[in-house]
């Protein structure tokens, strides 16, 4: 893994292929009165079809740099496009059909509705996409079905094993094929084997449908299946590398990508609505 | 695909009604702590029907030809000339017109109001109906006595008491309300015959058609008899439930607040379900669910419990009801009984007032960006 010393907009990559365009985002917030600066100038270019891993110390700032791209938060100052969206200037309306249309999260934990089943869990984000309910859980047993988890469609989270839970989790973030996925720590509370299948299922979807991902993660092994490492620290972009995927490693964990994955669901059938 | 901004009313409740089964026993919970609310509501709206219509029923269309003094046994001459002179004077606009002895009697230690008349007009007239027994036999030793009477004294039909010297037999207990709360009731003729004073009596009471013009009656009435009171019994009955429509009122005042809480009962649920499933709605959002479409959710997931317990508390009320169906408060008997229309605007009011309750609730949660929600 070639790394590159730090400099301006090492985040960067070509902007005419850019799912993700960030430049000079600035985010505070305020603790106790205090504030808390999380993002100092961030600049970052992610291209269609690239599995961007976001690294660094926790409070470098991942998390909320994947909560602006998500739409989920709003910058303090700088320039947010996604997915040709103007996340700056858009309106609250524009920001939730954004979110509807344009990309999928998924969260270390607590991802999913506690008193919903898996199959609902996917079909409520089909729902929120504009596909009728009945429609939207018959979709959603596919969906499962290709993360290996057709058996467990009825099962609550409470009864899904954390590696589930998680699977459920990317299942529904792919659901309705949005263009960009954000994870935040998706393995963070997953066994490496586990992780592994999981990281499997966002190689495939990335592989098969050219889905973009921007992962946040404490977990070096995932770079063997990510197009570029971005490191973070302290609210800014520090530096840059080729991941693994792009370099032709080997995938870390054990499992490659083309590896059939446990549960059934090989990691190179298609993922996707 | 159309991106929404609301969910359709069948999916809210179709999300919404999994989300309560889910949780079976928080849902319960719920519903019990708004129950005894919607049960109150109910109650408290019944009896403010039941105390508003005190006096009014059935008496609206009484005059009543009478002395100033009705206890006053020397002042008793009104006869069947004066029945006849108040059948002409009333001329069609009487249904009838018929005689009403009263007296004073004293038994087991309580004055009780001792009443005659034709049974034929006890519940056409004075409003007084058979609850058990049967009607007294006017050529036996036999009487009535109101349910206020029976409870007060513990008499059974079939029972024996001493009236006036004769030992008489209640053969029926009778409902009466206002002055008639408590009262003995005995047939004309026997009492004329206990008494002593065939064809004397201190009322007599001129039953109105429903279409007359009770004013002109009255007029004409006086004119008939100067030196005696043409009163509407209706009049009377009013006088005496001032003071319980007071407590009708207040009770009309209790339901409105009952309203109330149930819109800050289903309001605090709701608020209680955001604070609890604060990253479930932030989940929501962050799907793409707008603020109005998680609103909607969380207005039928509380329509759902404010409904359920409505049901519940419409079936404790009943039950209250049911094992009470009435009680006397001061010389009325107030008859309580749940009609429809209390029924439809306890849901309707407690309906809105839950969407109320609910939207005020979520509106809060509802404004924050969704990484505030999400973040643990």
């Amino acid at each position: 893994m070639a790394s590159v010393p730090v400099q301006q907009n090492v985040g960067i990559t070509s902007p005419a292929e850019s799912v993700v365009q960030v430049r000079g985002v600035t985010r505070t917030f305020s603790l106790a009165g205090s504030p808390v600066p999380a993002l100092r100038g961030v600049d970052l270019q992610v291209a269609a079809g690239e599995i961007v891993l976001l690294m660094g110390p926790s409070g470098c700032g991942k998390t909320t740099l994947l909560h602006l791209l998500g739409g989920l938060d709003r910058a303090d100052a700088g320039e947010i496009t996604v997915a040709g969206v103007d996340l700056r200037q858009a309106t609250q309306a524009q920001l939730d059909r954004f979110r509807q249309q344009h990309v999928g999260v998924m969260l270390q934990s607590d991802n999913l509705l506690s008193t919903a089943t898996a199959r609902e869990q996917v079909a409520l984000q089909l729902l929120a996409r504009g596909t009728p309910w009945r429609a939207a859980l018959q979709t959603a047993v596919q969906l499962l079905t290709q993360v290996g988890l057709a058996e467990r469609q009825r099962h609550r989270p409470a009864n899904l094993s954390g590696g589930e839970q998680q699977r459920v989790a990317l299942a529904r973030a792919l659901a309705g094929g949005p263009e960009l996925v954000l994870a935040d720590e998706p393995t963070g509370e997953l066994d490496s084997v586990t992780a592994g299948e999981v990281m499997a299922l966002v190689a495939a979807a990335n592989r098969n449908h050219g889905t973009t991902f921007v992962i946040a993660t404490h977990d070096p092994s995932l770079a063997a299946y990510a197009s570029r490492v971005v490191h973070l620290r302290d609210g800014l972009v520090e530096a840059a590398a080729a991941g693994g995927a792009a370099a032709g490693e080997a995938v870390a964990g054990g499992a490659a990508a083309g590896d059939a994955v446990a549960g059934g669901a090989a990691a190179n059938e298609a993922v996707a609505p | 695909m159309t991106a929404r901004t609301t969910l359709p009313l069948g999916t809210q409740a179709r999300l919404a009604g999994g989300d309560l089964r889910a949780q079976p026993w928080r849902t319960l919970l719920a519903v019990l702590v708004l129950t005894p609310l919607a049960a109150s509501w109910f109650l408290l709206a019944t009896v403010a029907r039941s105390l508003a219509g005190l006096g009014t029923v059935g008496e609206e269309r009484n005059l009543v030809i009478t002395e100033p003094d009705v206890f006053d046994l020397a002042n008793v001459h009104l006869d069947r000339d004066d029945l006849a002179t108040a059948v002409t004077a009333a001329g069609a606009d009487a249904e009838s017109v018929s005689p009403l002895v009263l007296r004073l009697v004293e038994m087991d230690e309580r004055v009780l109001q001792l009443r005659a008349a034709d049974t034929a007009t006890w519940s056409p007239v004075h409003g007084v109906t058979l609850v058990d027994g049967r009607l007294p036999d006017a050529a036996a030793d036999e009487m009535a006595v109101t349910a206020a009477v029976q409870a007060a004294t513990g008499w059974q039909v079939g029972d024996r008491q001493r009236v006036f010297g004769t030992e008489m037999a209640i053969t029926a207990v009778l409902h009466g309300s206002g002055s008639k709360v408590a009262s003995l009731w005995l047939p004309l003729e026997r009492a004329e015959r206990l008494f002593e004073r065939p064809g004397e009596f201190q009322f007599a009471v001129v039953r109105l058609r429903a279409e007359a013009d009770g004013d002109a009656v009255r007029a004409r009435l006086r004119a008939a008899f100067p030196t005696l009171l043409v009163l509407d019994e209706s009049a009377i009955q009013a006088e005496a439930s001032r003071g319980v429509r007071s407590l009708g009122d207040l009770a009309a005042l209790f339901s409105a607040v009952g309203v109330l809480g149930l819109a800050i009962g289903a309001a605090n649920t709701t608020a209680l379900t955001l604070a609890e499933r604060r990253r479930s709605v932030g989940l929501l959002r962050m799907m793409g669910f707008t603020p109005a479409a998680v609103r909607g959710l969380l207005v039928v997931r509380a329509l759902f419990l404010t409904l359920a317990a409505l049901a519940l508390g419409y079936l404790v009320a009943l039950a209250a009801i049911q094992a009470r169906p009435s009680f006397v408060l001061r010389t009325f008997t107030v008859a309580l009984a749940l009609e429809w229309w209390v029924v439809v605007a306890g849901v309707v009011l407690s309906m809105a007032s839950a969407w109320v309750g609910a939207v005020l609730a979520a509106r809060r949660v509802l404004r924050a960006r969704p990484a505030q929600l999400v973040v643990t």
